[in-house]
């Protein structure tokens, strides 16, 4: 991270270029969105906007091309996978699946992290010793291999892909935001809370939380990609959800073997894990250069 | 019927068919290495099991003129009532493969490279879930006996059999010239060393157990093996025609073993098979190459002999379609265990052969009528009517034709090109057929019209599609009012708790297509055996079992076998779905004769690599 | 201020990390002692129970769960892990040639990402607003998008069956061609991340007074930008880095099945699915160790590279 205390300035740009630059970052957002949200509702809405059923197999109808192609049809937009399933449904309900999976995940693993970030950079000493050991812990844990562990132990499901992805990426919030919360601690607004007497919790909450929130949040934008995408490879592993279950990383795991044959089961699941992350990181680069500029080399 | 659509189609494919090993891993993730003691891998190494003990007629020949008349009488019985299928394999065969070399020259100095899903564990042939038991288990040991690839008769790969002292011992005569593949002779207490060792009873290692996993081959074995001779040893025995057969114990070398220790022997074998080790990276490559001294000559037999490749390397890929674009890259030679529709583009193109080969293992659904499943105390599968029921409804035809090659043939219990299995007018009017009204009228007469819940366990991994057609399973049981919660492991978790034999539920599985199924039957239906989880009173197949145990007439046996394959049908003893057909794909410079049964690790030294 | 002894700092991270390792070690050890069984994958079906009971004596698994504990740290402080359940090699030796093949790979795509990542995110900050920079952070976006095992697959078939340039897979020696897939597919996740912080920290560090500064003193541009910018510039990267290598150790493990590269992330997965305890240990306690080691390396160079760091506190 920066630690230079001048504010960046936006060399070699006029303000006319600068307008610019801001419009077409306004043009690529609204498709941004306009697809996240897509997405969401297609994951909230789901039955309501396929009638068929993700998980029915109807053997005959396997292996369809989707509706484009000369051998497919309308009954099946997007085709049908190997087991006769419709594709397009199994997008809708494994954005589903996603949306669960990064709906509880994303908050757990910030909340977490925050916290464990706050306590260490706040009270520092063996506090923050003991925390950021924890930190190394998690970082120094093959996690994928931590994973399978679980998931041979415990089996796989959609509880035990949360807990594993929870516990992979809590530790990259707390980090940063201990490095913010020393930064800020200094500050003049803290340290006159300080010495007016305010409870550790009150400083906390009311004075370096806020503070904080811009990088979370984007923190957290960014990640959405990446657990999404983690999901995908413990599927491709056969150690994510549950086997039939519609998830767009299990589809691919188990349609690679026809990616020959019938290259939509993968292609169809595969844009769908690369818009999101797409517009995903998208969405985190311009909330972190509309909220903080300075946060500029958060990775 | 299915049975006509299948020998049709291999009457109308210009290929012959070529045996393969099971489509493997789909996580590729090493797993099927650990197969145990898997679908009838050491069934297969039993060269299954036992049948009628026949050997070829050596010695004495006054003696066994009569015996070898009773022999052909018995093969040509044999051969009647397996005669639709024989015939039919026969005829698809194209005729340059009836015998003797076929059209151009042999290569006798060329490499064969196949990819392989995984290559785990180490070679040693007596050890647990290695990779010889799993993908290797002739290339480089022999056993006592093996099976004539036509009649499928027991004839001697290294000793000849005979029962002697009224049927409670057997006498084992070693075949001349045998030598180990460091030079020195094989001898009878070689094998006694070899038959010890597997049951854990050598005396190198009688303070520490070696973890053997297959000792049940030798379980006939009630006393001490004693060697009479350099070339003769007996082995005081069960009472069991099905004994010698089943006994297919590697012979591996007492000198070797002995002095560099299991762990050892384990990463450098030495055996005295057809092939002989040249390298073993773990989960990389395993190079073998010819042994020039093997005991069976080459030339013209159709049996195990003296290989015609030079060497033969496997080497790892784990991603099926890995395999497939080392096979398109001409990085390998040959594939095996291929999902069948992965493949299909493969008939079109030059320079391709494509191997079918029908059934290697049966798979079936197994109940576990042993212990209560519901909370009342009782168990819907000890019910015939819930086992009919469950067998009306499943669409086994469509899953045929769908999920596999669409040549794959339903099972009947006993695999069919087994001994005593249903003739084809027996199957008719018999067969479960596609009937969910049946079905569920069944489960109401059964008093289960609400239905209820059951775990059904499976394997993922070793098998192609296994996943795929638990999945259909779950949903046509759903149809019915079963609801099922499905699990699916690697096989080894799965043959773990199958054998506990005290988990509910069921358990889909797969067995062996074995020519004397005894060991299939002990193994799944008769009481006590090691996975059977099933028993069924009045049902008479108990008494059939031990019938035909001590039954030495061939003929005799065989009608006895067929009364109990009948039986085991009709008592809808499992939920029966269909015989597996194996897919794999190879080089046309070679080519693949293996007189129609299912290739895989035993017949590799049949491969004929042409002069290109 | 005084400035922490450089040594001090190392002998207790050093430390820490022992400690952190032993932790992740532990961690295993409960984790399949409890719950797992390798028996049920050594003995048959007809083992009675004292056979079963031998064996598990054999490999000391009735001992009371804190003497099995207690044998394990001894064990594992002299490295006598015991020998593969599935193989009967020394498990240290079938862990030590793996590894050396996935850190091979490993060093390799991070090399790549840095190689690839840097040169490009100079540019793209350079070019800022132009086709080229936008370009770059297309292909950045791409690269961290897309899963690596969909990559690497269809890189075989392009590469190795259609184009037949490159080799469908296997290990290899560091300059052959087996490196090249692999380490490319690898490293195309860490040189997307790469390549958009060093853009990033070079936009940030182009605008500030001390650039200017050097800019009006009259400096070429290109000295500027070699040795001004690019320098703090880099700085971030450094820090990335660690958890880089941890993305790294993940992806190998898909990669190396893909690919099928003789790695220790195959070894493990095998070896937890076989229940092959030493196995199992070793090669974590070697990934957890390596990790660990980069980590403090990463820290501790970054200490010494920036000068702000050294005078204050970080």
């Amino acid at each position: 991270m920066s630690t230079e205390k001048t504010t960046p300035v936006d060399w070699v740009l006029e303000p006319r270029k600068r307008r610019q630059i801001r419009w077409r970052r306004m043009l690529l957002l609204v498709p941004a969105i306009l697809i996240l949200g897509a997405f969401l509702i297609a994951g909230i809405f789901a039955p309501l906007l396929t009638p068929y059923d993700p998980r029915e197999i109807v053997l005959l109808d396997r292996l369809q091309p989707p509706a484009w192609d000369t051998a497919g049809s309308w009954d099946h937009v997007l085709g049908t996978d190997q087991l006769g399933r419709d594709i397009l449904a199994r997008i809708f309900y494994g954005a589903r699946v996603s949306l669960i999976v990064v709906a509880v995940t994303v908050p757990a693993s910030a909340g977490l992290g925050t916290l464990v970030g706050l306590l260490a950079g706040w009270r520092l000493g063996l506090t923050d010793k003991l925390l950021m050991r924890f930190v190394d812990l998690q970082l120094a844990l093959p996690a994928i291999l931590f994973a399978i562990l679980i998931a041979s132990v415990f089996g796989a499901s959609l509880r035990n892909v949360i807990i594993v992805i929870v516990v992979w990426s809590w530790a990259g919030y707390a980090r940063l935001t201990r490095g913010d919360v020393l930064s800020l601690r200094e500050q003049e607004f803290v340290v006159a809370a300080r010495s007016m007497g305010a409870s550790d919790t009150r400083i906390l909450l009311r004075h370096l939380l806020p503070n904080l929130l811009n990088m979370i949040v984007i923190l957290a934008t960014l990640e959405v990609a990446g657990v999404i995408l983690i999901e995908a490879a413990l599927s491709f592993l056969g150690i994510g959800v549950a086997a039939g279950t519609p998830s767009w990383g299990a589809m691919i795991s188990e349609g690679r073997n026809f990616m020959k044959l019938a290259w939509w089961l993968i292609w169809m699941p595969g844009i769908a894990i690369f818009l999101v992350s797409l517009t995903g990181n998208l969405m985190g680069d311009w909330l972190r250069d509309a909220l903080d500029p300075r946060l500029r080399n958060l990775q | 019927m299915s049975t006509k659509n299948y020998w049709d189609r291999m009457r109308q494919s210009r290929m012959s068919r070529r045996a393969v090993l099971r489509a493997s891993a789909r996580g590729g993730i090493g797993v099927a290495g650990l197969a145990l003691v898997g679908c009838g891998d050491d069934d297969d190494d039993d060269a299954a099991v036992a049948q009628v003990a026949q050997t070829e007629p050596q010695g004495d020949e006054e003696e066994q003129a009569a015996e070898q008349q009773a022999e052909e009488q018995a093969e040509e019985q044999d051969e009647q009532a397996q005669a639709e299928e024989q015939a039919a394999e026969e005829q698809a065969e194209e005729p340059a493969e009836q015998a003797g070399p076929a059209s151009g020259t042999t290569d006798f100095d060329a490499t064969v490279r196949m990819a392989i899903p995984n290559a785990v564990g180490g070679l040693d042939p007596h050890a647990a879930g290695n990779f010889t038991t799993t993908f290797n288990s002739t290339l480089a040991f022999a056993r006592p006996l093996t099976r004539d690839l036509v009649t499928q008769e027991l004839i001697p790969d290294s000793a000849i059999f005979e029962w002697v002292e009224d049927n409670t011992a057997g006498v084992y005569s070693l075949l001349p010239g045998m030598k180990w593949h460091d030079g020195t002779n094989v001898t009878a207490d070689d094998f006694k060393f070899s038959f010890d060792r597997l049951q854990g009873i050598a005396p190198y290692n009688e303070d520490g157990v070696y973890p053997t996993g297959a000792d049940y081959i030798v379980s006939a074995v009630r006393d001490e093996i004693t060697v009479i001779d350099e070339d003769t040893f007996r082995v005081p025995l069960e009472t069991d025609v099905t004994a010698p057969g089943s006994m297919s114990v590697p012979i591996v070398p007492r000198h070797i073993v002995e002095a560099g220790g299991d762990d050892a022997f384990n990463m450098e074998i030495v055996g005295s098979g057809p092939f002989r080790l040249v390298s073993y990276t773990a989960d990389q490559e395993v190079i073998h190459e010819r042994n020039d001294d093997y005991h069976h000559p080459s030339g013209d037999r159709y049996n195990i002999h003296t290989p015609f490749m030079k060497q033969l390397q496997q080497i790892v890929r784990p991603e099926p379609l890995a395999r497939i674009a080392a096979l398109e890259a001409g990085e390998v030679d040959l594939i095996t265990r291929v999902e069948p529709e992965l493949i299909a583009d493969f008939e079109d193109r030059d320079g391709f052969v494509l191997n079918y080969d029908p059934g290697c293992c049966p798979h079936n659904i197994f109940p576990n009528t042993l212990v209560p499943l519901l909370e009342d105390g009782r168990n819907p599968f000890s019910d015939i009517r819930v086992r009919q029921a469950m067998n009306h409804a499943v669409d086994v035809e469509t899953i045929i034709a769908t999920l596999g090659t669409g040549q794959e043939i339903r099972t009947y219990g006993i695999a069919s090109r087994s001994l005593g299995a249903l003739r084809p007018e027996q199957r008719e009017g018999r067969t479960y057929e596609f009937d969910v009204e049946k079905a569920k009228a069944l489960m109401s007469a059964a008093g289960y019209e609400d239905g209820f819940d059951t775990p059904l366990y499976g394997t993922v991994g070793f098998f192609a599609s296994t996943d795929s057609v638990a999945l259909v399973v779950q949903q046509s049981l759903k149809a019915i009012g079963i609801n099922v919660s499905l699990t699916l492991d690697p096989l080894p978790d799965f043959r773990a708790r199958f054998a506990q034999k005290d988990v509910p539920g069921l358990h889909y599985y797969f067995s062996n297509q074995a020519p004397d199924p005894i060991s299939v039957i002990n193994a799944e239906v008769a009481e006590g055996g090691t996975l059977a989880t099933a028993i069924y009173p009045e049902s008479g197949i108990q008494e059939l079992v031990e019938a035909q145990r001590v039954e030495f007439d061939p003929i005799k046996r065989k009608d006895v076998m067929n009364e109990l394959a009948i039986k085991i049908y009709e008592n809808a003893s499992w939920l029966f779905l269909y015989e597996t057909v194996e897919a794999g794909v190879m080089r046309d410079h070679l080519e693949w004769d293996a007189k129609g049964n299912t290739r895989d690790h035993n017949y590799y030294w049949a491969i004929r690599p042409m002069v290109t | 201020m005084a400035r922490s002894s450089f040594w001090a700092i190392l002998v207790g991270r050093l430390l820490q990390g022992i400690l952190v390792v032993f932790t992740v070690v532990t961690i295993v050890f409960v984790v399949s002692r409890v719950v797992g069984d390798p028996i049920r994958y050594l003995a048959s079906d007809e083992s009675t129970a004292e056979e079963i009971e031998a064996l598990q004596d054999l490999f000391g698994l009735n001992d009371p769960l804190y003497e099995q504990y207690a044998d394990f740290v001894w064990d594992l402080a002299r490295l006598e892990m015991g020998n593969s359940f599935l193989t009967g090699r020394s498990a240290v030796d079938e862990v030590r040639s793996r590894s050396v093949k996935t850190l091979q790979l490993g060093f390799a795509a991070l090399l790549f990402s840095l190689v690839l990542g840097v040169p490009l995110g100079v540019i793209a900050a350079l070019r800022r607003g132009t086709p080229i920079d936008w370009f770059a952070r297309f292909l950045a976006v791409i690269g961290q998008a897309t899963p690596n095992f969909f990559l690497g697959l269809l890189a075989i078939f392009f590469f190795a069956v259609k184009l037949g340039w490159l080799p469908t897979g296997g290990g290899g020696g560091v300059f052959s061609t087996n490196m090249i897939m692999p380490v490319v597919v690898l490293g195309m996740l860490t040189s997307a991340g790469v390549m958009r912080l060093t853009r990033s920290a070079m936009i940030d560090v182009m605008g500030t007074d001390f650039i200017r500064t050097a800019r009006a003193k009259g400096l070429r541009e290109r000295t500027v930008i070699r040795r001004h910018a690019l320098r703090h510039a880099l700085l971030p990267v450094a820090t990335i880095l660690g958890i880089q290598l941890g993305r790294l150790i993940a992806g190998s493990v898909i990669v190396e099945t893909v690919f099928a590269w003789p790695g220790v992330g195959r070894l493990t997965i095998s070896a937890i699915q076989g229940s092959d305890y030493p196995v199992v240990q070793l090669s974590i306690m070697v990934i957890a160790s390596t990790i660990v080691l980069a980590n403090i390396v990463v820290d501790l160079s970054y200490r010494l590279i920036d000068p702000r760091i050294r005078a204050g506190n970080a």
